[in-house]
């Protein structure tokens, strides 16, 4: 890590448009983070028309304000009405609702901010360290390498992308199988286009992100009527923690730091998994001092960190590799790709000043998450006030918007709609998006690799297993599959089990 | 509507026809002396699709095999699941009236009519909020990202 550059990129971050930029971005990700039913991953997707007129070091710092926005959002709605805005802040309202209804939102949020801040403060400085000396690594890398790294990536979003393995490798495959629809590259052959010169170019990636991540949940949504969400009355006094407040949670905090970063790092573990699993450990270790499920303010700042931590490892794999360890991470994956920002090691490289500015705006992030996160435990009962009614068809104008400005084209807009019915009957059917639109992102890559791989040892496909780099990342695929199917057979064991108990009792 | 373990196979069996489909058209592709050429990663695709394929049709027989009554995959809400084609013909029909009605009528109309369908009841606040929003993206998006949203016949 070089000093100079991170200090250039804390200067950049500080630029009077890039500071404001990144300032809306936090409020954005906090405000649809805090939202029910609106994910980090849809506001992401809104800020593309955006992201297509700034600089990659503005574009990506948006992007991670509004992750990290996001990521402490979902604690707000988790407390107040008892509905985490995202999975990553499910843990966090086993303590801070319980709190709510004593009448201690305000505390509970408070902590959460401040336990927020302490994760993505830690998380910061996990990217800064890790993340050049990956790259560097990563350098080394040959086309063997990089197509078995493009097969490991689909395995982990496929077993870590929610639902059982086999739909989410099906998903995985649809993807690829897009991703060759159009021209190709080596004789410039047209393949599944069935005669529409729109898709002479292949499937759009917006469209189908688009599609697959907001129009769905706005179909969703549409199943039925949508109410305002009530959230308990409040005194939002005594929000910021006291030093005994500070004491009683630093256990807490260490455990979140720790796992938050651990998890973020690994890919395909996301913020979801960090938070319960350092619920947990927290639980047990502070034992009879703290009764974990009551409203402790100790169990609600263990998973606020743990979830914050994450932040800053899942960029790791995303930014060093190309590889996304979540679904807002592929999202992430996508727009950079479409903004011309190609994530992996060459990125640290041919977009330095980015990316510096990058792991250095990640801290001044963590300080406007801080400010703005105090702000918003005042108002948040009027952010989850905001009638859904209203808000959803005018998230769908943004969708269409959108997608038009891509190539000012309704076909685009049309074919959104269409990844948006497919992207509903997917979620119905409990086959995750997150695979398919990253096999779309990697099937590009992953055919180049392979095709390059095979023309420098002249079709001799056992050059995957020989090359070390290679076998390690093909060895790991096997092993995430295997992983998730023991996972999920031990967890069908344990659903027969609790499921024959009562029967056996009645016997 | 409930779609069940027949639905899983069929599923499987869908996919299979289509990894079919991908083979045979990647197959009839001119073949490359050395890497790939236009047809190998398709066919590639297929083997790993069709492998994908059996093993979700012998998830769907095990389960049969093993609980002839289980429950069903989904249960999905007649009217609910119309609500949602609803959504989707009036977005369509909404796409195919922009180019002709205009961002702005066609925008309002449609936000509207969708805040109503969502649920939200207060007329006036449901047509002022929507105007105000649909002219504010308009002028935004023709001013500062300097995009032009179909005008139609009436700015035209």
């Amino acid at each position: 890590m070089s000093l100079g550059y991170f200090l250039e990129g804390l200067i950049s971050s500080f630029e009077p448009m890039t500071f404001l930029i990144m300032f809306l971005a936090t409020v954005a990700g906090i405000v649809i983070g805090a939202l029910p039913g609106l994910t980090g991953a849809m506001a992401i997707i809104l800020s593309m028309p955006i992201l297509a007129r700034i600089t990659p070091a503005q574009a990506l710092l948006v992007l991670a304000a509004i992750f990290c926005g996001g990521m402490y959002g979902g604690s707000i709605s988790a407390i107040l009405i008892s509905t985490p805005g995202g999975p990553s802040a499910s843990a966090t309202l086993l303590d801070g609702y319980p709190m709510a209804k004593q009448g201690r939102a305000g505390k509970a949020m408070g902590i959460a901010v401040f336990a927020s801040f302490i994760g993505g403060i830690f998380s910061s400085f996990g990217l800064l360290l890790v993340a050049p000396l990956l790259a560097r690594l990563a350098l080394s890398f040959q086309a063997q390498d990089y197509f078995s790294l493009s097969i490991f990536g689909l395995t982990i979003m496929a077993s870590a992308g929610g639902g059982a393995l086999v739909n989410g490798l099906v998903a995985g495959w649809i993807g690829l199988l897009l991703s060759t629809v159009g021209v190709d590259g080596n004789m410039g052959m047209s393949r599944f286009t069935f005669g529409f010169p729109s898709l002479m170019s292949g499937v759009n990636l917006l469209p189908v992100l688009i599609g697959i991540f907001a129009m769905s949940q706005l179909l969703e949504n549409a199943e039925g009527l949508l109410v305002a969400h009530q959230s308990l009355k409040q005194d939002l006094k005594d929000i910021w923690p006291s030093w005994l407040d500070m004491k009683r949670i630093s256990l807490s905090l260490a455990v979140g730091c720790v796992v938050g970063i651990f998890i973020g790092i690994m890919p395909g573990a996301g913020g979801a998994i960090a938070c319960f699993m350092a619920y947990d450990i927290a639980r047990r270790l502070y034992g009879s001092r703290a009764k974990f499920g009551s409203g402790v303010i100790e169990g609600v700042a263990a998973p606020e960190c743990a979830n914050n931590a994450c932040t800053g490892g899942d960029m790791v794999p995303l930014l060093t590799l190309g590889i996304p360890g979540d679904v807002q991470t592929a999202v992430m994956l996508g727009a950079l790709m479409l903004i011309g920002v190609r994530p992996g090691p060459l990125l640290f490289v041919e977009q330095r000043e980015a990316v510096y500015t990058l792991l250095a705006g990640m801290f001044v992030i963590q300080f406007l998450i801080l400010f703005l996160g105090l702000a918003a435990c005042r108002v948040s009962p009027r952010i989850l006030a905001v009638p859904p009614g209203l808000l959803n068809p005018i998230i769908l104008i943004f969708c269409v918007v959108g997608t038009f400005t891509l190539g000012n084209s309704l076909f685009d807009v049309k074919m959104a709609l269409v990844f948006g019915f497919i992207g509903y009957l997917m979620r119905k059917f409990g086959y995750p998006g997150a695979p398919l639109v990253l096999g779309l992102i990697l099937g590009p890559i992953a055919e180049d690799h392979l095709n390059r791989a095979l023309l420098v040892t002249d079709n001799d496909w056992t050059t995957f297993v020989t090359r070390p780099i290679s076998c390690f990342f093909l060895i790991l695929s096997v092993l995430s599959i295997a992983t998730a199917l023991y996972s999920s057979y031990r967890e069908a064991k344990l659903a027969g089990k609790t499921a024959a108990e009562p029967a056996g009792g009645r016997g | 509507m409930t779609f069940g373990k027949r639905f899983d196979a069929l599923t499987g069996a869908g996919l299979l026809g289509l990894a079919g489909y991908v083979y045979w058209e990647g197959s009839s592709m001119p073949q490359a002396a050395k890497g790939l050429g236009p047809g190998g990663y398709p066919v590639f695709i297929a083997v790993g699709m069709a492998i994908l394929a059996v093993i979700r049709i012998v998830q769907a027989l095990v389960r049969y095999v093993r609980d002839k009554n289980a429950a069903p995959t989904l249960t999905l809400s007649r009217g609910a699941f119309f609500r949602v084609l609803w959504f989707l013909a009036l977005v369509f029909a909404y796409l195919a009236l922009l180019p002709h009605a205009g961002f702005i009528p066609a925008s309002i109309a449609l936000l509207v009519y969708l805040t109503h369908f969502y649920g939200y009841r207060r007329l006036w606040a449901n047509v002022l909020v929507n105007v105000v929003f649909t002219i504010s993206i308009y002028l935004l998006f023709r001013h500062f990202f300097l995009v032009l949203l179909p005008t139609g016949g009436l700015f035209g």
